[in-house]
C-alpha cells in the first residue's frame, strides 16, 4: 500500500514538474519551439536530482533488512527535512538560524503529547506539531526582525540549551528527563507504519519537501531572499518589505522543522530531552555548509552523510562532536563558507553542457543579433513597454515633485535646497541630474526612494505624498531605481532574475509559487520566455544563464537598469547607468531610455558623461553644493555661463 | 527579607561572573565584530587549568595565575589564526562565517576538554579568605562571590584604560569602527585581530581562574557560558564594556531571584524571556550608543 502509494506521489511530482504540452499551440515560431525544448531539458536536469534521491530512499527502505540501519535511516531523513529548511533560509537568506533544532524538538512534543495524552490521530498530531513549531519560529522571529541575524542565531542557541530546562517545567506532559513514552502506532489508511513504513513516511515527506522548496527557490521569494542576503536595499526598491521576506522565510523553515520534528516522535517510541542536544545542533549546520547551503540537496546530502556515518558504518559515535566540530570548520576554511556555491557551480556547468548539447542536437536556438544595432533596442523597448500594457489603467500618471529637500550627515549639508525650489520630472520626459561629485546628487536619488530620511522638504508623485514613506512603498507607488554600484545576487543568473522580477509583476502569493500551480507556472514559463527574449537584445545574451558574479561590470549595470524598468514604475530613477559602460552599450542605453520615455516613462537620470546626457535629455538640472544652480532644456543649460563654470572649473 | 538580601548578594557575585565572561566577549566583539563562540570553552579551560595547576599540582595562586593566563591566551591567538584569519577580507557585515568557524573551534575545544579533564567538575578552594563573609543583618556572601565582583569591576576599569590610552587599545577601537580606514592608514588589521583574541584569551583565562571556585572546573559549561556571556552582553548593550557588566548582573540578579521565589528549572526560562523582551523592546541593549545603530 505504502510502496504503491509512493511510487505515485513521486509519478505525479514527475508529471507535475514538466511544462504542459498545451502551451505549444500558444508559443509561436522557432523561438518559442527551441524555448521549449530546452524548458523541458531544464526541468528534467532540475528535478532529476530529487527523482534520484527519492528511488535510492525507497530502494534503500525496501531492501534493507536490518532494523538498527532502518532506525538510523528514518532519524536521519527526519533531521534532512528540518536541514533542507535550514539550507533555505541559510543558503538562501544568510538569516542564521541555530534554533532549527528546538522547533524540531517542539514538535517532537507537541505531537507524543497529543497522541499520547489526548489520543489524538497521529496525523492530526502531527499537523499540532508544526503548528506549535511555527508559533515558536514566530516568536523567534520577532527578535530576527528586531535585531541583526547574528543576535537571531545566538536567541535560537539559547532556546536549544534551553530544552532539557522546558521538559522539565513541563514534565506532565514531556515526562522531564525521564523521558516520554510513545507507544502509539500510526496508521496509514489501515496499514501500520513500522520502522520501514516511518522510513518511506519520511522520505516522502522530505521529497515532497524539496519539491516544495525548489519551487519556491525558482519563485520571486528565492530571488528576494538572495537580495536580502547580499543586498538588502535593492530589495526596498523593488517594492518588496523585507520584513514579509523574512517571515515567510522563517515560516517556511520551521515548518520544516515540525515536519522533520513530529515523524520524529514517533520513530523510536520514546523521546528524551537528550535527544535534542547541541551536538545534533552543530550536526545539523555541519551538515547544511558540508553539502552546500545555496543547493538544494546539499543540506539533504550533508545531514545523509554526517549523521549515518558516524552512527553505522564508523563506529565513532563517542567522536561525533569532535567529527562534527572539525568538518564544521574545515569546510568553512576549505570552501569559505561558501561551500555551495563551489558545488553548485560545478553541478552548473554540468547542466550548461547537458543543455547546450540538447540545443546542438534538436532545434538550432535563435542567434542573438549583434547588440547596438538599432533593431535590437527598438525590439527591446517593444518587449519592456509590452510588459506594461493593460497596467496603465491603474497607473494615473503624475509628475515627480521634488521641494526643497534638505538632509545633513553629521552636520554636514548634502542637500541644502530653499523651501521654494521645484524639482519636477514628467512621465514621458528623461530628466538630467549634473554636478560635481558631493553635489548631492546621489543623495537626492536616496531621499526620493526612501533610502533616506530627509531634515525637511517634500517628494510627490501627482498627488501621492512619499516624504518619509520606507523605501518599498516608494517603489510600490511608482518610483524605482538603478544604483551606482550595482549589487546582485552572487549565484542567480541574470535570465532567472529577470525573469522573477517578471513573475513579480503578476503579484500571484508566496502559495500559488510555493505549490507551483497552474498560475505560476504559466507564471513562470511565459516569464522565462520573456527574460530569454530580453537578454537576446542586450549586452546579456552570452551570460544569461552564468551567475551574475561572473558578469562583466556593463553586464551588471545593464541587467541593475533593466530591473528598474521592468518594475512597471512610471518614474524611473537611474545612477550613472552608463559608468563601465562600453561606447556601443552607451548607445544601445540612450536609446533604450529615448524609447521609453517617448512611450510615457519619466525618468530621472544622474549622469558624468556629458555627451550621453546632452543627447538623450529633454531637460536638465545642474546641482552645486547641495543646491539647484540651473535648471532648463539643453541648450539653455549649454549656453549658460553658471553651468559652463561648474563643468570647466574656469570663471566666465 | 534577609533571604531577599542574601539572594540579590549571590545574584551580584554570580551577576560578575557572568559578566567577568561577557567582557571576555564584548572586548573581542567590540574589536573585531566577531562573537567568538570559541570564548566560552576558553574560559573553561582556565578553570580546569586553575583546578591542575593550583589544587593538583599546589602551585601558588599567582603562578597559577600567570601561567594559566598565558596559555589560555596562546588558545585565544591560535583561535583566530584558526577560525578568523583564513576568512580574512570577508569579515564583512552580510558574511557570519566567523560565526559557523567559532563554533566548529568551540566543539573541538570541548571535546578536547572533555577527554583531557573527563566531564566530573572538580571542586577548586577558595583562593584567598575565610570561605563565607558575613556581612550583618544575616548577609551572608561566600567569598568567591565577593573576589568576582571585584575582579569583574577591576577588569572593567583596566579594559576602559587600556582602550583610551594605551596605543594597541586605540587601534582596537579604530580597527571595530572602521576596518578599512585603518587599514588604508598602513595599519595591519589583520595583526591587531590577532592582539585582540590573543588578549580576549587572556581575559576569559583570568575569568575562567577566579569563577573556578564558584562553577567548579567543569569541562562541560562551555556553552553555558556562551549564553550567559551573550544574555549579558545583549542585555547589557554592547557599545560598552559597562554594558557588558551591567547585564551580567542583571543576569545574575534575575536567575539568583528566579531559582528562589519561582524555582530553579524556572532560572533561565526566566532569563530567556527577559532577554527576548529586552531584544524586541530595545534592541540596542539598554546601554546604547547615542547615535543607536542596528547591530
Amino acid at each position: 500500500m505504502t510502496r504503491t502509494s509512493l511510487r505515485n506521489a513521486i509519478g505525479r511530482s514527475g508529471a507535475l514538474r514538466k511544462p504542459g504540452q498545451r502551451s505549444v499551440a500558444g508559443v509561436s515560431h522557432l523561438d518559442g519551439a527551441s524555448s521549449w525544448v530546452r524548458q523541458i531539458r531544464r526541468q528534467q536536469v532540475r528535478s532529476s536530482g530529487i527523482a534520484m534521491l527519492a528511488v535510492v530512499l525507497v530502494i534503500f527502505g525496501l531492501l534493507d533488512q536490518q532494523q538498527e540501519y532502518l532506525l538510523t535511516g528514518v532519524t536521519a531523513l527526519t533531521l534532512a527535512i528540518a536541514a533542507s529548511g535550514l539550507g533555505f533560509a541559510l543558503g538562501l537568506g544568510g538569516e542564521f538560524i541555530l534554533g532549527q533544532l528546538a522547533l524540531f524538538a517542539v514538535s517532537s512534543y507537541v505531537t507524543a503529547w497529543l497522541t499520547v495524552g489526548h489520543n489524538w490521530n497521529f496525523w492530526v498530531a502531527c499537523v499540532g506539531g508544526i503548528v506549535a513549531a511555527v508559533l515558536v519560529g514566530l516568536v523567534l522571529s520577532l527578535v530576527g526582525l528586531r535585531t541583526s541575524s547574528f543576535y537571531f542565531a545566538l536567541v535560537g542557541f539559547f532556546l536549544v540549551y534551553l530544552i532539557p530546562e522546558i521538559t522539565q517545567i513541563f514534565s506532565a506532559q514531556t515526562g522531564g528527563t525521564a523521558g516520554l513514552a510513545v507507544p502509539d502506532i500510526p496508521s496509514f489508511f489501515g496499514t501500520q507504519l513500522d520502522t520501514r513504513g516511518m522510513f518511506l513516511l519520511a522520505a516522502a515527506v522530505l521529497v515532497v519537501a524539496l519539491i516544495f522548496l525548489d519551487n519556491l527557490r525558482r519563485s520571486p521569494l528565492g530571488s528576494h531572499l538572495r537580495h536580502m542576503r547580499d543586498a538588502p536595499a535593492c530589495l526596498a526598491v523593488a517594492g518588496v518589505r523585507a520584513s514579509t521576506v523574512r517571515i515567510v522565510t522563517y515560516l517556511v523553515s520551521s515548518a520544516l522543522a515540525g515536519a522533520g520534528g513530529a515523524i520524529y516522535s514517533h520513530i523510536t517510541g520514546y523521546l528524551l530531552p537528550t535527544d535534542f542536544d547541541l551536538t545534533t545542533t552543530v550536526m545539523l549546520f555541519a551538515a547544511v555548509i558540508v553539502g552546500g547551503s545555496t543547493t538544494l540537496l546539499g543540506p539533504t546530502i550533508g545531514v545523509l552523510i554526517l549523521y549515518m556515518l558516524p552512527n553505522t558504518v564508523f563506529n565513532i559515535q563517542s567522536y561525533a562532536d569532535l567529527v562534527y566540530g572539525a568538518t564544521v570548520l574545515a569546510s568553512v576554511l576549505l570552501f569559505r563558507g561558501r561551500a555551495g556555491t563551489v558545488i553548485g557551480n560545478r553541478y552548473r556547468r554540468i547542466k550548461d553542457s547537458m543543455l547546450r548539447g540538447g540545443n546542438r542536437a534538436g532545434v538550432s536556438p535563435d542567434r542573438p543579433r549583434a547588440p547596438g544595432t538599432s533593431g535590437s533596442v527598438d525590439e527591446l523597448v517593444d518587449i519592456l513597454w509590452g510588459l506594461r500594457e493593460g497596467r496603465q489603467q491603474q497607473a494615473q500618471a503624475g509628475p515627480l515633485l521634488v521641494r526643497g529637500i534638505r538632509k545633513s550627515f553629521a552636520g554636514v549639508a548634502a542637500l541644502d535646497m530653499s523651501p521654494e525650489t521645484v524639482m519636477r520630472t514628467n512621465p514621458g520626459e528623461v530628466h538630467l541630474l549634473l554636478g560635481p561629485n558631493g553635489s548631492g546628487k546621489s543623495t537626492l536619488l536616496n531621499a526620493i526612494c526612501g533610502l533616506v530620511r530627509v531634515d525637511g522638504g517634500t517628494v510627490r508623485l501627482g498627488d501621492t505624498e512619499l516624504t518619509g514613506l520606507p523605501a518599498f512603498r516608494v517603489a510600490r507607488a511608482g518610483i524605482s531605481r538603478s544604483f551606482q554600484s550595482p549589487s546582485l545576487p552572487a549565484e542567480v543568473t541574470p535570465r532567472d532574475l529577470i525573469s522573477s522580477a517578471l513573475c513579480q509583476l503578476r503579484s500571484l502569493s508566496y502559495l500559488h509559487w510555493a505549490t507551483l500551480d497552474r498560475k505560476a507556472r504559466r507564471a513562470l514559463r511565459e516569464s522565462r520566455r520573456t527574460a530569454h527574449r530580453i537578454c537576446a537584445v542586450t549586452n546579456l545574451s552570452a551570460a544569461e544563464n552564468r551567475p551574475c558574479v561572473e558578469l562583466t561590470s556593463g553586464q551588471r549595470r545593464i541587467l541593475d537598469v533593466l530591473l528598474a524598468v521592468i518594475s512597471g514604475s512610471r518614474i524611473v530613477l537611474l545612477d550613472e547607468p552608463a559608468a563601465g559602460l562600453s561606447e556601443a552599450e552607451r548607445e544601445q542605453l540612450g536609446r533604450m531610455v529615448r524609447g521609453l520615455a517617448r512611450r510615457g516613462i519619466g525618468f530621472l537620470v544622474v549622469e558624468h558623461d556629458l555627451n550621453l546626457a546632452f543627447n538623450i535629455a529633454d531637460c536638465l538640472t545642474v546641482m552645486a553644493g547641495g543646491r539647484i544652480v540651473i535648471h532648463g532644456t539643453p541648450d539653455e543649460v549649454r549656453s549658460s555661463a553658471s553651468a559652463r563654470e561648474i563643468f570647466t572649473g574656469v570663471k566666465v | 527579607m534577609s533571604e531577599f538580601l542574601n539572594s540579590l548578594a549571590t545574584g551580584f557575585g554570580l551577576g560578575s561572573v557572568y559578566g567577568l565572561v561577557a567582557l571576555s566577549f564584548s572586548f573581542i566583539y567590540r574589536a573585531t565584530g566577531t562573537f567568538n563562540f570559541a570564548q566560552g570553552q576558553l574560559v573553561t579551560i582556565g578553570s580546569l587549568l586553575a583546578y591542575t595547576l593550583s589544587v593538583k599540582a599546589g602551585l601558588p595562586v599567582l603562578v597559577t595565575l600567570i601561567i594559566l593566563a598565558a596559555t589560555v591566551a596562546v588558545l585565544g591567538g591560535l583561535t583566530e589564526r584558526v577560525a578568523i584569519w583564513p576568512l580574512a577580507g570577508r569579515l564583512d557585515d552580510n558574511n557570519m562565517t566567523w560565526l559557523i568557524s567559532t563554533l566548529g573551534v568551540a566543539v573541538l575545544l570541548t571535546g578536547a576538554a572533555e577527554r583531557i579533564w573527563g566531564t566530573v567538575p572538580q571542586g577548586v578552594p577558595n583562593y584567598v579568605g575565610p570561605a563565607v563573609l558575613h556581612f550583618g543583618s544575616g548577609v551572608d556572601v561566600p567569598t568567591p562571590l565577593v573576589v568576582a565582583i571585584v575582579v569583574a569591576i577591576a577588569m572593567a576599569v583596566a579594559i576602559e584604560l587600556f582602550q583610551r590610552y594605551s596605543l594597541w587599545g586605540k587601534l582596537m577601537r579604530a580597527v571595530a569602527d572602521n576596518r578599512r580606514g585603518v587599514e588604508l592608514a598602513g595599519i595591519n588589521v589583520v595583526t591587531v585581530g590577532l592582539a585582540s583574541f590573543t588578549l580576549g584569551g587572556l581575559l576569559s583565562g583570568i575569568a575562567g581562574m577566579v569563577i573556578a571556585p564558584v562553577t567548579y572546573a567543569d569541562s562541560t559549561l562551555g556553552f553555558d557560558f556562551v549564553i550567559y556571556a551573550f544574555a549579558a552582553f545583549a542585555i547589557g548593550g554592547f557599545v560598552s564594556h559597562w554594558g557588558a557588566l551591567l547585564g551580567g548582573w542583571i543576569v545574575g540578579c534575575t536567575e539568583s531571584l528566579g531559582g528562589v521565589y519561582l524555582g530553579l528549572e524556572y532560572q533561565d526560562v526566566v532569563l530567556f524571556g527577559l532577554l527576548i523582551v529586552v531584544l524586541v523592546l530595545r534592541p540596542e541593549g539598554l546601554i546604547a550608543a547615542r547615535a543607536a545603530r542596528r547591530v
